[in-house]
């Protein structure tokens, strides 16, 4: 069985973020970030400077984590979902939303970050509900 | 996503997904491997790039999940830097499935380098060594209680005669049996045993039949 799990955060009126992202992107894009969830899921320490594909965020987005991935090609995409971090529950990942980052550092959506530290609070305050990500 | 019977589901969405995800979890399995294993046998990357004749360099790009141009020559080289074997190999869509539900740190790490493994077979030697002896005792004593059983089928209770049987030390098999199943981790018994038990069938069933201890 994997060591962590992955939730995805379902707004109030019942919409997920996260699956409609994901629901959006091409095979290719939602067979990568699979495959990553799926390395991720069997890593014990997402924090070691080995495990390339998360990052902690920090400063005015501390509270998040992006999962990273990239998609080869010319010119290569690169993608960063996010989710909670550090995790309120043992081995236990939120997805909050999926972002694209673009050539220049612009993420798509633009306010990703910050409406993900939204998603969190009203999850912490109640608003909305986490499920198992599938 | 967390179940084989998840990733099942996904895989049989479209070709498209299942070649894609493949791919992908070709280039980051082998990547997670490589990464673990240097972990635990190796410490830094520069530190197995040595033991590979390979540089540091070469070994980042190994462990890079998104670097999808690794050659057979470079994974070849990092398992004999490891001291193990790396076989690929084509499995069905189920057993990829399984695979990626599976994964973990500690499947890899549990693989013995050839030195270690070496260590482990030696040592298995000498507890399948102590094993036979112990069946050898055992045989012993189901020999004379076959002949003892056999004498009293055959005898006629009219006339009283001595019995005969093998000689035996059940002491010291009682012992050996002892021994055995407390070096033996989760066995239940000397019969539980992997290794085969040396008496044959016909004469296992043949003791049953004439009201013997089966073991």
């Amino acid at each position: 069985m994997p060591l962590w799990t992955f939730k995805a955060y379902h707004l109030d009126g019942g919409t997920c973020p996260i699956q409609d992202w994901y629901a959006a992107q091409e095979p290719a894009v939602q067979a990568v970030f699979d495959a990553t969830l799926t390395t991720l899921a069997a890593t014990e320490d997402w924090e070691d400077r080995d495990t390339k594909e998360f990052k902690v965020l920090k400063r005015e987005h501390e509270g998040l984590g992006e999962v990273r991935f990239q998609i080869e090609g010319k010119p290569k995409r690169r993608f960063r979902p996010v989710g909670i971090w550090p995790p309120s529950t043992e081995h236990e990942f939120i997805l909050l939303l999926g972002c694209g980052k673009g050539i220049r550092g612009v993420y798509d959506p633009p306010n990703a970050f910050d409406l993900a530290l939204r998603y969190k609070r009203d999850l912490e305050a109640g608003i909305g509900e986490a499920h198992e990500y599938r | 996503m967390n179940t084989a019977e998840d990733i099942w589901g996904k895989l049989a969405k479209s070709k498209k997904y299942r070649e894609e995800f493949a791919l992908a979890l070709l280039k980051r399995s082998v990547a997670f491997q490589i990464k673990t294993l240097r972990k635990k046998h190796c410490g830094s990357q520069a530190a197995l790039a040595e033991r590979a004749s390979l540089t540091q360099g070469v070994v980042s790009r190994a462990e890079d999940q998104d670097y999808g141009n690794l050659t057979f020559n470079t994974v070849g080289r990092i398992a004999g830097g490891l001291d193990m074997a790396f076989i690929g190999r084509f499995v069905s869509f189920g057993d990829l499935a399984r695979f990626s539900s599976d994964l973990s740190e500690k499947e890899f790490t549990s693989i013995p380098t050839f030195e270690e493994e070496t260590e482990r077979r030696a040592s298995g030697v000498a507890s399948a060594a102590s094993t036979m002896t112990a069946y050898a005792v055992i045989d012993s004593v189901l020999a004379a209680s076959d002949a003892v059983s056999q004498q009293i089928a055959g005898s006629d209770h009219s006339q009283s005669k001595p019995l005969q049987s093998a000689p035996i030390d059940i002491e010291n098999g009682r012992a050996m049996i002892r021994a055995l199943c407390q070096t033996e981790p989760g066995s239940q018994s000397a019969r539980s045993n992997v290794i085969p038990w040396p008496l044959d069938n016909q004469r296992r069933q043949g003791h049953a039949a004439i009201g013997g201890n089966t073991r």
